[in-house]
């Protein structure tokens, strides 16, 4: 088993919005080296695990902790948990108007670099970093010069969230639904970010680094192979296993686990 | 008299008695008729329907006949002077007024761009042009224009010749130089733009402390301790096919009361675009009229005002389609932040018959704090068939999930909320001058309100 030490430990964590309970008790470790897909139906309280996670205010966690690298993480404010190396990558980037794209990365690189006690780039420096990621990316250099996320595409939104997770290079990143509305040169794409976060120069798998997919279909779970699988419905995990756990979903929805999701069979497929 | 201002003050007919035989007799006449309307009626007040919202009580401390003296010989710099209006960065001509005189010594007239003229007001009374332009009815009949009738004596006229085409705006400061008690300034532009000229002018309104008159910071601080009033009417003619982008930035100190009009009159298709930048004073009105006076002229109205702590800024805006295929376009945006409040009025007019009038409005509002409040009131008034006019207002808040979103990048939040502020902004700043926000941007950002940011200068 994985000897990794915990990057993320989540216990019992109940969370609420505007006074209604949406996570019940969720239980999770999640050691270097992993990644872990958390499926489920919509609705299901995915995205609200991954917003209190990243620290959104909206949510008020009212019982249970989380500790990122030995720390609480629930006590830090969401820039705080980005500097330290938390990654949301949006199921819905937001579009800002007014900021270009590459500002906005440089600003975010550099606070983060910053609280690493890294020197910040400068513009050229920063320049040379994000022309060999969008490359690897292949993320169109036009995006660079338009306002964050404002006019994109579907596609090119999550695009642009691998690239400022790739700029970003985070110990946890979270992935939620990036693989929505994706076609699968997209998906690919994407897949190729994640997966070369956590791979070392050697091509071992960095084992200092984590990652948290969530998803409601099994597709995008062929391009990232995750090492653990989770079920979430209705704020608690029911079920958890390795890799087959996402087979049996795939082959049998989610009546298997009493579980009912309009949707589901369209995710098989 | 029915206004705010009191009984037994002095009334101007001192000033204007002083004024015999050292101007044109028509303009003393002139004078002492407007002196004997605003008699009738002082001020505008909060009866008024255009004055609702804002009360010019402040300027009960101002003795209104109280003219500044003319302190255009005062040694100031063009360094200084440019300081002091926020642009230490340029290095171009610049055309200095201090309280609407022009002031040589601070100024740098030297390469003006060729075909373009700037003169003082009192040097140019006897020209039959310009007696004729002072003798127009101002476009905004109050008070405040029978006491700019009475009061002003100089200001600044531009004159650029057809076919003048210059690529670097030509920068006008006018500069408040508040004495040690209370005063006013009031002063009145022309503008005069030839057929197929193009060219852009910017307008800075900013307080210079007076030598004599420490701030509360030292010497060099431009912030003073006395209320004082900085009134201007510009005038702007645009000839056929002139295209004129006029920018005015007002950023005056928080103890003066701004009015500032401005009425351009734009020709056959020809194109005006002002750009109207609101950030300092206690009070601000703003008064803008333009007149599509030909068909196939356009009209395109930016507006920022940043207003924090008690400030209170007010825009009316008023555009007269009086002719076919007239176009304008106009976006003001406003950030309100501490208990400060504002108001926007835009009015659009399509007169009979103006057919294939297109017209654009729209406000949009970001409301800072629970204090900030706007009130913000479209006018349109259509009398034509067979035009496209729309308008829209907003008022609304910081977006929490892009706040959210730029601080899970690891921007502090005080950064998520200016980067947020500057974008809403950059919309109307992309209109703005090249030259001039570039020597600007530094301190527009700046002024962009963070918790603590605005305390030093209230
Ligand atoms: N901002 C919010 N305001 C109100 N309800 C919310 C909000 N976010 C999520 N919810 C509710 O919480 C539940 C879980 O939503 P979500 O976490 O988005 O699920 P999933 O990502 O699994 O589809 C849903 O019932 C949803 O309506
Ligand atoms: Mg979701």
């Amino acid at each position: 088993m994985n000897e990794a030490s915990p990057i993320l430990e989540i216990k019992n964590l109940h969370a609420a919005i505007d006074g209604r309970e949406i996570l019940k008790g969720i239980d999770l470790c999640i050691r270097g080296g992993e990644i872990h897909a958390i499926m489920g139906p919509n609705g299901s309280g995915k995205s609200t695990l991954a917003q209190v996670l990243a620290g959104h205010e909206a949510y008020a966690v009212t019982a249970g902790s989380v500790t990122f690298l030995g720390q609480d993480l629930l006590a830090l404010p969401p820039e705080e948990r980005a500097r330290q190396g938390v990654f949301l990558a949006f199921q819905y980037p937001l579009e800002i108007p007014g900021v270009a794209n590459t500002y906005f990365l440089k600003t975010a690189l550099n606070a983060i670099r910053k609280h690493r006690g890294l020197p910040e780039l400068d513009a050229m420096e920063f320049l040379a970093l994000i022309r060999q990621k969008m490359k690897l990316l292949e993320v169109d250099p036009a995006l660079l010069q338009r306002a964050v996320n404002e006019g994109f595409s579907g596609g090119e939104k999550k695009r642009n969230e691998i690239l400022q997770l790739a700029v970003l290079e985070p110990q946890l990143a979270i992935l939620d639904e990036i693989d929505s509305g994706l076609d699968i040169d997209a998906l690919k794409t994407v897949a190729l970010g994640a997966n070369t976060l956590l791979t070392a120069a050697d091509s071992s798998r960095r084992t200092d680094r984590a990652m948290v997919l969530v998803t409601h279909y099994e597709r995008l779970l062929h391009y990232i192979q995750p090492t653990h699988v989770h079920v979430l419905y209705k704020g608690l995990i029911h079920q958890s296993g390795g890799p087959d756990l996402a087979r049996d979903l795939e082959r049998e929805g989610y009546a298997r686990f009493g579980i009912e999701d309009e949707l589901a069979g369209a995710g098989a497929r | 008299m029915t206004g705010v201002v009191a009984a037994d003050r002095v009334g101007l007919e001192p000033f204007v008695a002083d004024r015999v035989g050292r101007e044109p007799a028509w303009l003393v006449a002139m004078r002492g008729e407007a002196a004997a309307r605003f008699a009738e009626r002082g001020l505008p007040d909060r009866r008024i329907e255009d004055w609702k919202y804002t009360n010019l009580a402040a300027l009960a401390e101002i003795p209104l006949a109280g003219v500044r003296p003319d302190n255009r010989d005062v040694a100031v710099s063009p360094a200084r002077a440019l300081q002091a209006a926020g642009l230490p960065g340029w290095d171009g001509p610049v055309a200095v007024f201090i309280d609407g005189h022009l002031a040589p010594g601070a100024s740098r007239l030297g390469d003006l761009p060729a075909g373009v003229q700037v003169a003082s007001l009192s040097e140019r009374l006897s020209d039959p042009a310009l007696a004729d332009l002072l003798r127009r009815p101002q476009r905004t009949d109050d008070g405040l224009a029978d006491l700019l009738t009475a009061l002003a004596t100089d200001g600044a006229v531009v004159e650029v010749a057809d076919h003048t085409v210059s690529e670097r705006p030509l920068l006008l400061l006018f500069l408040s130089m508040p004495g040690s008690a209370p005063a006013a300034a009031h002063f009145r532009n022309f503008f005069w733009f030839g057929k197929h000229s193009r060219i852009q002018l910017a307008e800075l309104h900013a307080t210079l402390a007076s030598p004599a008159v420490p701030g509360p910071n030292g010497p060099r601080s431009e912030v003073t301790s006395v209320a004082h009033l900085s009134h201007s009417l510009g005038q702007s003619q645009l000839d056929e096919g002139a295209v004129v982008t006029h920018t005015v930035l007002q950023r005056e100190d928080p103890h003066c009361v701004y009015v500032g009009r401005l009425q351009a009159e734009v020709g056959k298709d020809a194109e005006w675009t002002s750009n109207a930048l609101s950030l300092g004073a206690g009070l601000a009105r703003w008064d803008l009229h333009v007149s599509l006076t030909s068909e196939g002229a356009g009209a395109t109205l930016n507006g920022l005002y940043l207003v924090t702590d008690r400030q209170h800024v007010d825009f009316h805006t008023t555009i007269d389609h009086a002719h076919p295929r007239t176009r304008s376009r106009e976006l003001y945006k406003g950030l309100l932040d501490g208990a400060a409040t504002g108001v926007f009025n835009g009015k659009v007019v399509v007169r009979e018959g103006a057919v294939k009038v297109v017209a654009q409005q729209t406000n949009r509002n970001l409301l800072l704090s629970d204090g900030a409040q706007i009130h913000t009131k479209p006018q349109l008034e259509i009398f034509a068939d067979d035009v496209k006019c729309s308008h829209g207002a907003t008022i609304g808040q910081l977006d929490a999930t892009a706040l959210f979103y730029l601080r899970s990048r690891g921007l502090s939040a005080d950064d998520a909320r200016r980067l947020l502020l500057h974008a809403f902004a950059s919309e109307v700043l992309a209109s703005v001058p090249e030259h001039l926000s570039g020597a600007l941007s530094g301190s527009l950002l700046e002024c962009l309100p963070v918790p603590g940011d605005f305390q030093e200068v209230s």
